[in-house]
């Protein structure tokens, strides 16, 4: 079926041969970027809108304090052992964790991480307005980490932190696809749901059932 | 393809669902239940809600253009999404009819020693109904949308784009997981997705390959967006070894930036939240990970070639238009008879599924244009229906044998005045003897069954007017 | 959206200028009386208005039926029956519509073409062409207002009409629930397809119930035949009037 590939690019061609020379022109980029103002007050809304998605968020002051709030957030969900992604700041976070049985997600096998409690990622940006973090994950095990753990864990620094899904907020996957990254880039809001059932909102679907972002203002 | 005639007046039983004849019977009994419409009610109101606190106008206007651009390049862009995704990693492999879809799939599969297949959703797969080859070629396809593994269970079909088992109670579901999963009886939404989590749980860490349907495809980066809120999405691509997409060549657009937009207003418009859960972008093949694209065409060129249909290809799957409409409400999405429902599987299903199948569909709406209103990537969808009309009428498509007749010589009635009159004058005959005898024919009977049939006026305006003068 | 947005060019009327009425051709043979006040209105108003005896039907019935080549014929034919009025109006979002925003689907040739920015619905010229909303009625009842699917989402046929009836002396208006769905009619389909006609009928007749309104108006008196309709079967006993929006102007 080599030929398949011309035979669709001809019926393409062929049947966009009226409008040659008089299509839509590309549309300049929409950029809806929003002066957010103050971050802190930005915070307060990234809080806002994913506790409205069933998440928890807390405004850290740095990487200890950060370290300190998950373990707390941690204990709370009876979780016991973490799998970390292969990115500094959920690294050096994780090496601050006490009382955990704390594993790099790369170290395991990706099918073993479904027996990990929890997952600790890091954050490459945040979305104020919707609650949401951006998680950009290049190798097997950090990819399925989002997903497999019943607890899900986001650190980010405040100033990744933006007002709105702006063309500046996702820069890191513009990036990322620039220089051709293998893997992912997540856009993750809140703990998985799902509404199939009588449009009732049931929590954790297949994803994880609790998520927590901690957004460290010195990180 | 020559129709088959003795199974004219019985249920198809392949993929594609009823045939034409069936389609206008399946409206004339509307059977959704009451809360199919209160459900989706509630959906536009929340869609209504969500979309207040952006530029919605000023994005569903970028959005249009952007799909407009894409469209009318398609075939470059195609060019340089496959340039782009190859340079990642990944293989891209063509289609131009179904059956060649699905033949690349089971190649696949052959390759990879595959046995089972986790799934996300893709409407795509079920319009080549791509489980059922599985199945035959002794592979199982395992649905892991929740509303797509009830479905799949209960031996249905999906009746809703977004929500798949819309139609379906939570007694249903209980009772269909209690008979096919051998589970205790629970009603309880809760419960019932935590045992649909643990069971698919195994099968996403034994399954050979993952597909997954493409919601943006991005030319200049080979990038693809998959947006879900499950989670079995992510688990679907990220686990097994081999992931493959399932696209149409509509699918693209332009450039990463271009992504935004349209991100806004998808789940503005599909399920009124603000953002879904997974927002998915696949940069490329991460080591130890192999990825294939099966672009498939299936008669999509016969959508583009039409500059009047062209639009109905800037379509993102939603489901707005089928929230809103009053038609889908009632009806429910089984009487469409195909993958797409609402006003959207009106407007496409002629051209993908032919007029045979499908050339009813255009029919069964007032054109009222609430869809319209609604769509996020403004497609004049009453517009498509009616010119769809009149290519069935062009392709000498039957409206209703008497509608039809009646149709075509009261225009030529209205050519004249003097025609019209006695037109006039023969309605006011017919309108006394059917209010004498308390019955009237044909498409008056329908109106008269359930409505008060007006009396002609003695004195028509024309007859006013004249006397005045 | 705004009378403006909806009309960009919209010039006013000048004194002495000839109106014609078009009336759709079910009003003249169903519901003449919507002729005649629109005849009463414009007198009061003091505009000069035709009544072109000629006309027969704008098409809609055909085109909405893929019949397109048939109407293109009628089309043709209303472009050269209105040619002499530099204004045409008609009591029908739905007629108005056809004219207006589905003669350009026709492609007819650039005379006829030019028909379609004359034609305005009734409450449209009055409102935006004459530039007023009170017309010097009265008219004492709680009344609610249906807004047929074409005028409004082509025309904006709603917020001129109900701007007119808010200043008829005596009048208590009540907004109908969910006044953006469609009543059912939609021509053909009413008989095609029955049940869901009816359906949507009855969750029409249900909102009007919930306002407590004496008198049903509407700019469309095909929506109103197949509404009254329904109600006048199941609830013969009903006291709830059914009234064009133009006898209601034109009362007092």
């Amino acid at each position: 079926m080599t030929d398949a590939r011309e035979r669709v690019l001809a019926a393409v061609s062929q049947a966009l041969a009226d409008v040659r020379g008089r299509e839509h022109p590309l549309p300049p980029v929409l950029d809806l970027a929003k002066d957010g103002g103050d971050r802190e007050a930005l915070a307060e809304r990234f809080a806002i809108e994913l506790t409205a998605l069933a998440g928890t968020c807390a405004l850290v002051a740095d990487n200890r304090a950060c370290a300190a709030a998950v373990g707390d957030f941690l204990r709370g969900r009876a979780v016991q052992s973490v799998a970390v992604q292969s990115r500094p700041l959920a690294q050096d976070i994780a090496s601050q964790l006490s009382g955990f049985d704390v594993t790099n997600a790369t170290a395991a096998d990706k099918t073993a991480l479904e027996s990990y409690d929890c997952s600790l990622l890091q954050a490459e940006s945040l979305l104020a307005d919707t609650g949401s973090a951006i998680v950009i994950a290049d190798n097997a095990s950090d990819r399925v980490l989002p997903y497999l753990p019943r607890t899900s864990v986001i650190v980010g620094g405040l100033s990744v932190l933006h007002a709105t899904m702006d063309v500046s907020s996702i820069a890191c996957i513009q990036q990322a696809a620039a220089r051709r990254a293998p893997g992912e880039a997540l856009i993750v809001a809140g703990p998985s749901r799902t509404a199939d059932i009588e449009k009732t909102l049931v929590l954790g679907a297949h994803g994880p059932q609790g998520l927590g972002v901690f957004i460290v203002k010195n990180a | 393809m020559a129709r088959d005639i003795s199974n004219a007046n019985r249920r198809s039983n392949d993929s594609e669902g009823l045939i034409a004849h069936d389609v206008a019977r399946a409206f004339q009994r509307p059977d959704a239940p009451q809360v199919l419409t209160q459900t989706l009610e509630h959906s536009v109101d929340n869609a209504h809600r969500a979309r207040e606190q952006i530029e919605w106008q000023a994005l569903r206007s970028a959005a249009h253009d952007i799909k407009a651009y894409a469209i009318e390049n398609l075939d470059s862009l195609l060019v340089e999404f496959e340039r782009q995704f190859a340079a990642r990693g990944g293989t891209v492999v063509w289609a131009q009819t179904a059956g060649e879809g699905v033949a690349q799939l089971l190649e696949i599969c052959r390759r990879h020693d595959v046995r089972s297949v986790v799934k996300g959703k893709s409407m795509l797969s079920e319009e080549l109904a791509v489980n059922e080859h599985l199945e035959s070629a002794g592979i199982e396809p395992v649905e892991t949308d929740l509303g797509e593994f009830i479905v799949q269970l209960a031996g249905q079909r999906p009746s809703h784009i977004v929500g798949p088992a819309l139609h379906l109670s939570r007694q249903d579901v209980g009772t269909i997981f209690q008979r096919r999963l051998g589970t205790e009886y629970t009603d309880d939404p809760e419960q019932l997705m935590t045992l649909a989590r643990v069971r698919l749980r195994k099968r996403y860490l034994e399954a050979g390959l993952g597909l997954t349907g493409v919601n943006f495809a991005v030319a200049e980066t080979g990038t693809i967006a998959v947006i879900e809120n499950e989670g079995n999405g992510g688990l679907s691509s990220s686990v097994p070894p081999v992931h493959v997409f399932l696209m149409g060549i509509e699918k693209i657009i332009p450039r990463l930036a271009d992504l935004p937009v349209f991100l806004q207003v998808l789940a503005r418009s599909a399920t009124g939240q603000k953002i879904e859960v997974y927002t998915h972008h696949f940069l490329g093949a991460e080591p130890g990970k192999t990825v294939y694209c099966i672009i498939v065409d299936a008669n999509r060129t016969k959508l583009l070639a039409d500059p009047q249909t062209r639009e109905s290809l800037y379509c993102i799957r939603c489901g707005a238009c089928l929230n809103v409409c009053p038609v889908y409400r009632r009806a429910g999405g089984f009487a469409y008879g195909g993958t797409y429902g609402g006003p959207i599987g009106a407007a496409i299903a002629p051209t993908l599924s032919g007029m045979d199948r499908a050339g009813e569909l255009p029919f069964v709406s007032t054109l009222c244009g609430a869809c319209r209103d609604e769509c996020p990537v403004k497609i004049d969808l009453p517009h498509q229906l009616v010119y769809l009309r009149h290519q069935a009428i062009l392709a000498g498509r039957p409206n209703s044998r008497a509608l039809e007749t009646g149709i075509a010589m009261w225009a030529r009635a209205m050519q004249t005045l003097s025609s019209y009159r006695r037109s006039v004058s023969w309605l006011r005959r017919a309108a006394a003897v059917g209010r004498a005898i308390g019955w009237y024919p044909g498409v008056l009977g329908a109106w008269a069954k359930f409505r008060t049939v007006p009396p002609v006026a003695r004195v028509s305006f024309k007859e006013w007017w004249e006397r005045r003068s | 959206m705004t009378m403006a947005a909806t009309f960009p060019h919209v010039g006013r009327y000048s004194a002495g200028e000839r109106v014609a009425l078009f009336l759709p051709c079910y009003c003249d043979v169903l519901f003449p009386h919507v002729g005649e006040a629109v005849v009463s209105l414009f007198a009061r108003l003091g505009i000069p208005l035709d009544y072109p005896m000629d006309q027969t039907c704008c098409g809609q019935p055909a085109f909405n039926t893929g019949h397109w080549d048939e109407a293109r014929g009628l089309a043709d034919r209303f472009a050269r029956v209105f040619a002499d009025w530099p204004w045409i109006v008609v009591p029908s979002g739905s007629c108005g519509a056809m004219a207006r925003a589905f003669y350009p689907s026709l492609k007819l040739n650039s005379a006829d073409a030019a028909v379609s920015k004359r034609v305005f619905d009734l409450a449209t010229f009055i409102v935006s062409v004459l530039g007023r909303t009170d017309v010097g009625a009265r008219f004492e009842s709680r009344v609610t207002y249906h807004d047929g699917c074409h005028g409004r989402r082509e025309l904006g046929v709603g917020t001129g009409a109900i701007a007119l009836l808010r200043k008829v002396r005596g009048l208590t208006y009540v907004e109908l629930p969910r006044i953006d769905e469609c009543c059912g009619f939609g021509g053909t389909f009413s008989v095609k397809y029955p049940e869901l006609s009816v359906s949507m009928g009855e969750s029409k007749l249900q909102a009007i119930v919930q306002t407590d309104a004496e008198v049903v108006t509407s700019g469309d008196s095909s929506c109103l035949m197949h509404i009254e309709g329904l109600l006048r079967k199941s609830e013969p006993g009903s006291t709830l009037r059914f009234m064009h929006l133009a006898e209601i102007l034109a009362a007092g």
